[in-house]
């Protein structure tokens, strides 16, 4: 308690509360425009925090992620355009909503259940994160590797789309980050007598290469798309005590959704809004109103896929596990300012992991501020014309991968996972699993090895210590539920 | 209607998967053994190559079945016109930008100018009209970054 006081103090002041504004409204921007993502921003603000303090640094990276999940909600339900994959779910039932003419109306209910689904599970971040941690520091070399695998798994599973591409995207990722120098014995491996390849690829080219080089490059192919012009003003947007009242229960529910989703390891926003929106529907009295305009399928939405950001960061700062993608970035820039992500966080670094926490509340309080005062002019920035604005990305992208070792290397590795992402997407292999499978490489590959070393070569740790027997299973059996489903339906049909 | 994937870019997913897993492996056979612990360096490297080949092999078997009954997706995109080719410029445009960098042809700030202006030449769709403006635009951007990353971030830009 008396760390959370402190944290407080620390962040109440003036260049971190402007830091951590700075992050939100930029998160909420980019967020709102349809083809840039929470993900992009972060990655490529990275470079710039090297010159920050460590709390502001991740303070402004934590507004970012609050504010780009928030932000999507905009052009969903306006344009019917998800601003960021946390926002499809949002579609459903905003744009049509919107077109009825309660434009400020859904926008309204959207950003009071992003606001409310933020601050539920902040009480979870703050009240579950120090006995994770406590927890977490009784974990040995087998706990984090298994925990490490059913991260890869579970993410795999749930991705949209193929999981055996998912499978091969993580498994891709991991084998990325294994040029260079072997962490346990010094031994080079890997590089094929490239000199350049031998302090191994660095994180920064890798990610903005495949999340915001490829997007650049997806985006320019429909460059032509011009979203219509749609007229908005404030009149409605606020919610009435009465509002609260009657959806009530659905806030909690979906904060509560969200939450436990964001929690599980690997796994993002747009599941959390995805099971959050579908548990709301079978509940529901009215089930068939879903997805015309239903102002609980909004709720439901925007509710859960804020609420997993906090759910998210519990993982990130008890475990050093990622709880998202966005985490799994938010770890290389821990790892950035020579942190070590993990339980020892709690008690080396006390001021980032209660930072990360305060930094989430009011991050989330300055969101709602911004958004409902400011909305309107966001709205504005859909129409900023993309010939400017992907110029502009590209640009700093190449000055923004130079300036982490002023080496031209770095650029070319940056384009060429640019070229790899824009595969990947093309292909439909996820870009989620490749990016926790590089940024947790070396930490299953140093833990299965200590734990190996422990053992004398045994992998009975594996069946016999609680709680990595239990993540084994849970890995298990995450890979098998969907071919068994599969199996089920395809029996059923034939019947 | 439901998407079916396409099987021809699954069989050459996996193929060039297979490829990467074969250069991985082979590159790993050159580590030594291990000594001090059961695993050593080329372990994970070895597993990790195994585990896309045999992924890569599923994938082709899942696909095969489909080559000759897929009847092609009609085109994701159907508002506008796909401009692949205005990519493939401004990717070419972009490795050039870098080429000038890395072998010292051009200093930065003339060599970012050029580069934002075909890029805006070309995102544009060729308006002249509009160069003027995108001119002006592409020396705010390219001067700001530049004073921006050297006098406030300390970072020397070539």
């Amino acid at each position: 308690m008396e760390h959370l006081i402190t944290s407080f103090t620390t962040l109440l002041q003036p260049l971190p509360l402007a830091l951590l504004f700075v992050g939100v409204a930029s998160g909420i921007i980019i967020g709102s425009i349809p083809g840039l993502t929470a993900t992009m921003l972060i990655t490529l603000t990275l470079p710039l925090t090297f010159f920050m303090d460590s709390v502001n640094a991740i303070t402004m990276l934590i507004g970012m992620y609050v504010g780009g999940i928030s932000g999507g909600l905009i052009a969903a339900t306006l344009l019917r355009m998800p601003g960021t994959p946390a926002s499809i779910m949002t579609t459903f039932d905003g744009y049509p909503l919107s077109q009825q003419g309660k434009a400020a109306r859904a926008l309204g209910l959207g950003i009071t259940a992003s606001f409310i689904g933020g601050l539920i599970s902040w009480a979870f971040l703050a009240v579950l994160s120090p006995p994770l941690a406590h927890l977490a520091l009784t974990f040995g070399p087998w706990e984090y590797f298994t925990l490490v695998l059913m991260a890869l798994v579970m993410l795999a599973s749930l991705s949209q789309g193929s999981m055996i591409k998912a499978l091969m995207a993580a498994a891709l990722g991991m084998m990325v980050h294994l040029p260079g120098v072997d962490p346990s014995l010094g031994q080079m491996r890997l590089t094929f007598n490239v000199e350049n390849l031998e302090g191994g690829l660095s994180l920064l080219p890798v990610l903005i290469g495949a999340f915001a080089v490829s997007q650049i490059f997806k985006d320019i192919i429909i460059i032509d798309r011009e979203p219509p012009r749609v007229s908005l003003d404030r009149k409605g947007m606020v919610i009435s005590f009465a509002d609260l009242k009657k959806y009530g229960i659905n806030f909690f529910r979906s904060s509560c959704i969200g939450t436990w989703i964001g929690l599980l390891p690997g796994i993002g926003a747009n599941i959390a809004a995805m099971l959050s929106y579908t548990t709301a529907k079978n509940v529901s009295r009215e089930p068939e109103k879903f997805g015309t305009g239903h102002e609980p399928g909004i709720i439901a939405a925007e509710t859960a896929n804020n609420a997993s950001v906090g759910g998210a960061l519990i993982p990130l700062i008890t475990m050093g596990i990622p709880g998202s993608v966005v985490d799994a970035i938010l770890i290389g820039a821990l790892i950035m300012h020579n942190l070590e992500p993990g339980p020892l966080l709690f008690t080396t670094n006390p001021e980032i992991a209660y930072g990360v926490i305060t930094a989430y509340l009011i991050g989330n309080i300055m969101m709602f501020g911004i958004m409902m005062f400011s909305v309107v002019h966001i709205a504005r920035m859909l129409y900023i014309p993309r010939a400017y604005l992907l110029a502009t990305i590209l640009l700093f992208c190449i000055i923004g991968v130079f300036a982490v070792a002023n080496r031209f290397f770095d650029v070319w590795v940056m384009l060429l996972f640019g070229v790899l992402g824009f595969i990947m997407e093309r292909t439909k292999m996820p870009l989620g699993p490749f990016v926790i499978g590089f940024v947790l490489s070396p930490i299953a590959e140093m833990q299965l090895r200590s734990g190996l070393m422990a053992s004398d070569g045994s992998l009975t740790p594996l069946l016999t210590r609680p709680f990595a027997a239990t993540f084994f299973a849970v890995s298990i059996l995450s890979l098998l539920w969907p071919a068994f489903i599969q199996w089920k339906n395809q029996r059923n049909a034939i019947h | 209607m439901k998407k079916q994937v396409d099987p021809k870019s699954d069989i050459i997913l996996a193929i060039g998967m297979i490829i990467i897993s074969a250069v991985v492996y082979i590159g790993a056979m050159e580590l030594p053994p291990p000594r001090y612990e059961p695993l050593g360096s080329g372990a994970i490297p070895k597993g990790l190559a195994v585990i896309m080949a045999v992924l890569s092999v599923f994938l082709i078997i899942r696909a095969l079945p489909h080559l000759k009954t897929f009847e092609g997706n009609h085109d994701e995109i159907t508002d506008v016109t796909p401009r692949p080719l205005l990519a493939a410029i401004i990717f070419g445009l972009t490795m050039l930008f870098i080429a000038v960098l890395d072998f010292e042809i051009l200093s930065f700030m003339p060599a970012a100018i050029i580069y934002m202006t075909s890029i805006g030449y070309f995102l544009t769709h060729r308006n002249l009209k509009r160069m003027p403006y995108y001119f002006a635009f592409s020396v705010v951007m390219v001067v700001g970054n530049y004073y921006l990353f050297t006098k406030v971030f300390y970072i020397d830009l070539p």
